[in-house]
């Protein structure tokens, strides 16, 4: 198993600690928080990952909405 | 049938021009760049008389459609030297459809230098003296139109910036409540507009009964589908609440947030300008302000919005995600009232909000005033005001001004500043900053809401090519980049409703053929102008100084991104 840092930078904005098993991707971690990728930003240690990115123990997740710009 | 108005300045002739049938469906961008191509010498002086200043409504103008109504406005730019099209929202395009008018085009010189009006009704179009209006700022300005042709009209407009030909001059046009605030910002066409003499063009839709719908029962299905799937879109739920400034955390978080001169891409106060500060101040202030409001008539989205000062007053609307990084984080000011003194003020004279944050952001990196000083950074605007050198340097924009004062990092394409998104951590916006047609423009290609990871150089180039193509099929409809979402399952929309109101065939591949040509023309404009693949470049330090919050450089291969205009 591996433990991922999760920060919400959504209205909820809340830290939490998910554990994943060691094969987990962005993907598995999506299906967790029950969220899905058309609509939120996953940025992981500062930079954003698709669903079938990796997760490494103690990565940083932050997620965001995801926006256009103006 | 629409009509073409052709505005002679050195005569003062006004002639209508039928639209024919076949060419019915070339509108807004497609139209200001095919003229352009056709009509205008790439390499005339841009304030001579053989430059043309074109606006062209879109497809949809004139009926409720949501985000249906952009204004595009073209020519070739004072501040790039290439084919130029900025385009805004607001009620002129609606004015426009209404009218019947497909597009204006002013041609030639003012023979005596005169200022003046050009002012169309159902009745009648002509030229009116404006000297009174000389030197006058955009909302005075506005307010005196309103007085001079009523309170309904829809204005096209230029500040003392314009008058005076400043290369980050813009032309501001009036919102649904009038407000000259949606900026055709870009490119320096106030300072063209100014060049022709032109201080507002006033359209009066008083009786008139435009768009002829062919099809009044379609459209108003299509319109109602489209409504339901922007008020069930999540994502466009979060721009009608937080505005575009809901983009902070997302660029800050990658990296991307201009800061400093785009020396970083993380602001240590962006929290106190974010989406969510935004909301937070301007509904617990109250009085005139508004966190959503619409800015062109029938939009559903309503992602624009009122900021009041602490007494309530409003102080600018709208205050949106560009401006906040441009003026605010790229020059270290993290105070949202700061921020929105300086976007009123960069509007009240008539200047691109972009353009301007480079330009005070390059002088905060010579040192003028220190990163950060937003009182500062106002007697900046005071100089401008006073149209003192330093003033006239300013408002020529973030290169001329970085030129002037010496400084190194001056983040801008083919003379124009970036918008505000580092190139190093959203690289497919980098790619479409380098390859654009228009210079460093986001809204030319905008990538970043789109499934590719931002720090990687793999698939960029395809990226931003889908959304440059994308883009500037919105910018030929006349719709808002926003709505785009709300077309994805049902992108044949986009011609059923331009088939609904003009009888004639139209389909989304159709629509998709009209940018891919367009694009194709304002390239082959631009090197008839004398530009090649060779200026397809950022600034050298994108590629050589590491953005410490993403850390990344900017390293998609040149020689990728010079396949990107070889389209299918």
């Amino acid at each position: 198993m591996k433990k991922i840092e999760v920060k919400w930078m959504t209205n909820k904005r809340k830290e939490e600690t998910i554990e994943l098993t060691d094969s987990a991707t962005v993907q598995d971690l999506l299906h967790e928080l029950d969220i899905d990728h058309e609509n939120y930003l996953i940025v992981v240690n500062g930079s954003n990952r698709l669903p079938d990115y990796q997760l490494s123990d103690g990565d940083r997740i932050k997620i965001l909405h995801a926006m256009a710009g103006g | 049938m629409s009509k073409l108005i052709r505005v002679q300045l050195g005569t003062g002739e006004i002639k209508e021009e039928e639209i024919s049938k076949d060419a019915v469906l070339l509108a807004g961008r497609a139209l200001t760049s095919k003229l352009l191509a056709e009509e205008v010498n790439p390499n005339c002086d841009v304030f001579g008389k053989n430059n043309k200043l074109v606006l062209a409504s879109g497809l949809y103008a004139g009926t409720t459609i949501s985000c249906g109504n952009r204004i595009s406005i073209g020519g070739k730019s004072p501040l790039t030297g290439t084919i130029k099209e900025s385009n805004a929202g607001g009620n002129v395009a609606y004015k426009m459809g209404k009218l019947g008018i497909r597009a204006i085009v002013l041609e030639g010189l003012p023979k005596d230098g005169s200022l003046q009006i050009l002012h169309i009704s159902n009745e009648k179009m002509e030229l009116i003296p404006a000297e009174e209006y000389r030197e006058m700022s955009v909302y005075p300005a506005a307010e005196k139109l309103r007085q001079q042709f009523g309170d309904k009209v829809g204005i096209s407009m230029i500040g003392p910036t314009g008058e005076r030909r400043s290369l980050a001059s813009g032309i501001a046009n009036t919102d649904k409540d009038g407000r000259p605030s949606r900026y055709c910002g870009r490119g320096g066409l106030g300072a063209l507009m100014g060049s022709k003499g032109i201080k507002a063009i006033v359209l009066d839709d008083t009786n008139s009964k435009g768009p002829k719908t062919t099809d009044k029962a379609a459209l108003k299905k299509i319109r109602s589908q489209l409504n339901k799937e922007i008020l069930s879109n999540e994502a466009l739920g979060r721009f009608t609440k937080y505005g575009t400034a809901g983009m902070v955390d997302i660029t800050n978080n990658l990296g991307a947030l201009p800061t400093r001169n785009f020396s970083r891409g993380s602001f240590d106060l962006a929290e106190e300008i974010n989406g969510n500060k935004l909301h937070e101040v301007i509904t617990q202030r109250g009085g005139e302000g508004n966190p959503t409001h619409a800015c062109m008539p029938g939009c559903v989205i309503r992602c624009s919005n009122a900021y009041p000062n602490d007494k309530g007053k409003e102080v600018v609307a709208p205050l949106e995600y560009e401006t906040i990084g441009l003026v605010g984080s790229n020059c270290g000011i993290g105070d949202l009232d700061a921020i929105a003194e300086l976007n009123y003020r960069c509007n009240n004279l008539g200047l691109d909000t972009i353009d301007m944050g480079g330009a005070i952001a390059v002088a905060m990196e010579a040192g003028v005033v220190p990163f950060g000083d937003g009182q500062g950074a106002l007697k900046l605007m005071d100089e401008i005001e006073e149209n003192s050198w330093l003033g006239r340097i300013l408002s020529s924009g973030g290169v001329r001004t970085g030129q002037v004062l010496g400084v190194k990092r001056i983040p801008a394409v083919k003379g124009q500043i970036m918008a505000a998104y580092d190139p190093r951590a959203v690289k497919g916006l980098g790619v479409t900053y380098a390859t654009s047609t228009m210079g460093a423009d986001h809204t030319a290609g905008q990538t970043v809401r789109m499934p590719i990871e931002h720090h990687s150089a793999k698939g960029q180039v395809e990226a931003s090519r889908k959304a440059q193509i994308t883009n500037t099929m919105h910018d030929c409809i006349g719709t808002c980049l926003f709505i785009n979402g709300a077309f994805a399952n049902n992108p044949e929309w986009l011609g059923n409703l331009a088939e609904a109101i003009h009888g004639v065939p139209c389909t989304y591949e159709e629509l998709q053929a009209i940018a891919k040509k367009t694009l194709l023309l304002e390239r082959d404009f631009n090197q008839r102008a004398g530009f090649s693949d060779n200026d397809d470049r950022l600034p050298e330090f994108f590629y050589i100084e590491e953005n410490p919050d993403s850390k990344t450089v900017f390293d998609v291969p040149e020689e990728e991104m010079r396949h990107l205009f070889e389209f299918d």
